[in-house]
């Protein structure tokens, strides 16, 4: 007996050795294969460093050492610029596909010299490894590249050129050089450079923007997780003394401001007057809504490092404290009557907490504070339903959105999360909401900053914008092995806790590892409803997913002609290299 | 700090649909001016000059550049009122008062535009609590739908351009007008 347990147990550990050996196996191959991928990535990447220094100098010469000595151009590696749109001094020139044959490098060479002949000085000029397409070792590899231009033109009107090329680079002596090149779509815009102007100095808008000095304090020093440092803040335009003049509230680290709008007399701030909270740190959002419905517009403030709280408007110019208050880290605030009982309810999205925790799995991060859904139940009382509505969304919520996207009649939300992936939730019009990412194909795992529910392509249906990261260098991410996500979470426990959620990944993503690091920044994305209330992310395909690190966003339509166009406001932390990475 | 280099503000026209219906955005920035850099948090659209269009604010973090502080800008659009525009406000009665969730379909010619009333969105943001419509060289608003939260439907025919109509809840619709301007001081309701 003693013997048979002895043969079990060897078969056993041989067993765990074996499988452990294979899984290690094919961990080191894949470990071998992203080393691989980051090696041949950087040789790519000092190939197009090169290019563009030759592009900024105009050494043409340079320009063609790039290529290599066979170089063949045809077909539609040749393009050529037609002119799309001109209206309000604005001059779009798009970069289409040329059938014109042309001879090799000297092809090239006359696109470039065409491309700079109008240039009177660059202010920036770079080609950048935008993504490996294949890597085939010493035979070469395919990649995506983007060539991104800004200076003046001789004319005096500032430019700006973007494309995309597919190309094709093989290895020599002195590294890649580009042996095909296929141009996917590009542009050119110019303009005087009016149209906007920023004249908050002159109409009294005269606020700055402050970090929290509570950050330099014992009770709130985000030991754990310093970014946090950098997230307010947010503002928001509402018409508080019912005057027809759309006032302004401004969050902020140091301390909030509410600026009225005195119409030709430009704004004032009225923070104290109002008998809103003075020099109070901390309070990263203001909601304007008529909670009580007698006809004006109290405030909701919710506070990062602060418990915020609600305040009434007694329609004479100034807010009383009411007594729902709010727990701190709350980053966005939405309101909509999603019982439909006639008062306006609130769901507050939440971060987690700076001086305890660090994020959980990227992907998909649980561990914030807890969004929250306060029901109005009237007299300007509120209950936390939160846990019977199932909105709790532990992800790092930075955007929220209320939109009815099904059209059953109940406002439906849409919750941005920079970490942890973004999560719609069906209303379901019993008090209770359903998760439906998946179903809907709303995922979206990128660094989502701001939601919004807008009708893009004029169908009639809520589609969905939403701000997040584009590296012009998505190689990178490609570049994050499998080795070293599962070694992250491992150290930080949540391996099995996440194993649920890797079946959601590879049935939205596929299983190609590189679409994940891939995807984490690919841009902002245009989530187009199909009526049904499946979506479908068209943001590459329709030029929405501009490069940068974008935070709020809104969809208007600026120049009236029916069409909605997007406003994105981007930015990470200034610092003193304003370089890209 | 940076992804990209020269990392901006970004103004994404629509240029109109592709053969697959996808809208097709051009970033027109800098060519118009929008194109600030700072590190951006929230943005608000609201015409805050009340000519007709919507004006863009942001605010900001600080950051780390050495200066403590971060100026608001406020980005005043002088493009939009050379076209036509209607404004609409709501205001609910069975409904929530500011009638958010609220729907309204604009009809002028071929085109069909939906505005969603909302309170509170984005990243920390609240927008202006008109909806507004860009029509064009369209003189006429041919039909204006207005879907309630509560699912109730009501519709207005052959308005005219470059107004402002006030929508209470079953209770019609009149013209309204932005306020004279400069404001009589001290005018609260």
């Amino acid at each position: 007996m003693k013997k048979r347990w002895k043969i079990r147990l060897i078969v056993l550990a041989v067993l765990i050795v074996g499988v452990g050996g294979l899984v290690w196996l094919q961990v080191d191959r894949l470990e071998h294969r992203a080393l691989r991928h980051a090696e041949s990535g950087r040789s790519a990447g000092k190939l197009l460093g090169s290019l563009a220094e030759a592009l900024a100098e105009g050494r043409m010469e340079a320009v063609l050492d790039c290529y290599t000595p066979d170089y063949a151009e045809s077909g539609p590696a040749a393009w050529e610029t037609t002119s799309r749109y001109e209206t309000d001094g604005l001059v779009v020139a798009g970069w289409v596909a040329s059938t014109r044959k042309t001879a090799g490098r000297e092809g090239v060479a006359g696109r470039y010299r065409a491309l700079l002949e109008p240039v009177e000085r660059f202010e920036h000029v770079k080609v950048k490894l935008d993504r490996v397409l294949a890597d085939r070792g010493e035979r070469g590899l395919d990649i995506r590249s983007i060539l991104w231009l800004r200076g003046r033109h001789k004319d005096g009107t500032g430019f700006e050129s973007k494309a995309r090329f597919e190309m094709t680079l093989v290895p020599g002596e002195q590294g890649h050089r580009i042996a095909s090149q296929q141009l996917i779509s590009g542009d050119t815009v110019s303009g005087p450079g009016t149209g906007f102007a920023d004249v908050a100095a002159n109409v009294g808008l005269d606020f700055e923007a402050r970090a929290n000095p509570m950050y330099e304090t014992e009770a709130w020093r985000p030991d754990v997780f310093g970014i946090f440092k950098y997230s307010s803040a947010g503002l928001s335009a509402a018409d508080y003394d019912g005057d027809g003049w759309y006032d302004l509230f401004l969050g902020d680290g140091a301390r909030m401001a509410l600026y009225r709008n005195l119409g030709s007399e430009g704004f004032k701030e009225v923070t104290a007057e109002a008998g809103l909270p003075v020099d109070q740190p901390g309070i990263n959002v203001g909601l304007f809504a008529d909670f009580d419905n007698d006809g004006d517009q109290d405030l909701l403030l919710g506070g990062l490092t602060v418990s915020g709280g609600l305040y009434r408007n007694d329609g004479n110019g100034s807010f009383s404290r009411e007594s729902l208050t709010l727990d701190p880290l709350v980053t966005v605030a939405g309101a909509a009557d999603y019982d439909l009982d006639g008062d306006l309810d609130i769901y507050l999205g939440r971060y987690l907490d700076p001086r305890e925790d660090l994020p959980t799995t990227l992907f998909y991060t649980r561990n914030s504070a807890g969004n929250q859904l306060l029901r109005n139940d009237g007299n300007l009382q509120f209950t936390d339903v939160t846990e019977a509505a199932g909105v709790r969304e532990g992800g790092l919520t930075l955007g929220v959105a209320w939109g009815d996207y099904d059209r059953d009649g109940n406002p439906d939300i849409y919750v941005a999360n920079d970490f942890g992936r973004n999560a719609m939730l069906r209303n379901n019009g019993d008090g209770s909401f359903t998760d439906t990412t998946l179903e809907t194909n709303t995922m979206d795992f990128g660094f989502g900053m701001s939601a919004t529910f807008a009708d893009a392509d004029n169908d009639g249906d809520l589609d969905i914008y939403v701000s997040n990261v584009a590296s012009s260098q998505r190689w990178y991410g490609q570049s994050a092995t499998l080795y070293k996500y599962l070694m992250n979470s491992f150290r930080q426990g949540t391996m099995m806790e996440d194993l649920p959620l890797y079946r959601e990944i590879v049935k939205f993503a596929g299983d190609n590892w590189r679409n994940y690091g891939d995807g984490m920044v690919k841009g902002n994305s245009l989530l187009l409803n199909d009526g049904k209330g499946r979506f479908a992310d068209v943001a590459e395909s329709a030029g929405a997913n501009p490069l940068g690190w974008y935070w709020g966003s809104t969809l208007f339509d600026y120049d009236n002609d029916g069409l909605q166009d997007i406003y994105a406001g981007n930015g990470w932390i200034t610092g003193h290299v304003t370089d890209d990475l | 700090m940076s992804w990209n280099g020269y990392e901006h503000n970004v103004l994404l026209r629509n240029m109109g649909l592709d053969e697959n219906g996808v809208p097709q955005y051009v970033d027109v920035a800098m060519a118009l001016g929008a194109d600030d850099i700072g590190d951006s948090r929230g943005v608000a659209a609201f015409d805050y000059d009340n000519d007709g269009d919507l004006d863009i604010a942001v605010n900001h973090n600080p950051g780390d550049h050495g200066v403590p502080t971060f100026p608001v800008v406020l980005q005043e659009n002088t493009i939009g009122q050379k076209r036509n525009y209607l404004v609409v406000s709501l205001q609910g009665t069975r409904d929530n008062r500011d009638a958010v969730g609220a729907e309204v379909t604009v009809r002028s010619g071929s085109l069909n535009q939906v505005r969603l009333k909302s309170a509170g969105s984005a990243y920390a943001a609240q927008h202006d609590g008109r909806l507004y419509f860009g029509l064009g060289d369209a003189t006429r608003v041919d039909l204006l739908t207005v879907r309630w939260p509560d699912g109730t439907e009501e519709s207005f025919r052959n308005l005219d351009a470059n107004t402002v109509v006030r929508i209470i809840q079953g209770e019609g619709m009149r013209l309204s007008s932005f306020p004279a301007s400069p404001q009589l001081l001290g005018g609260f309701r």
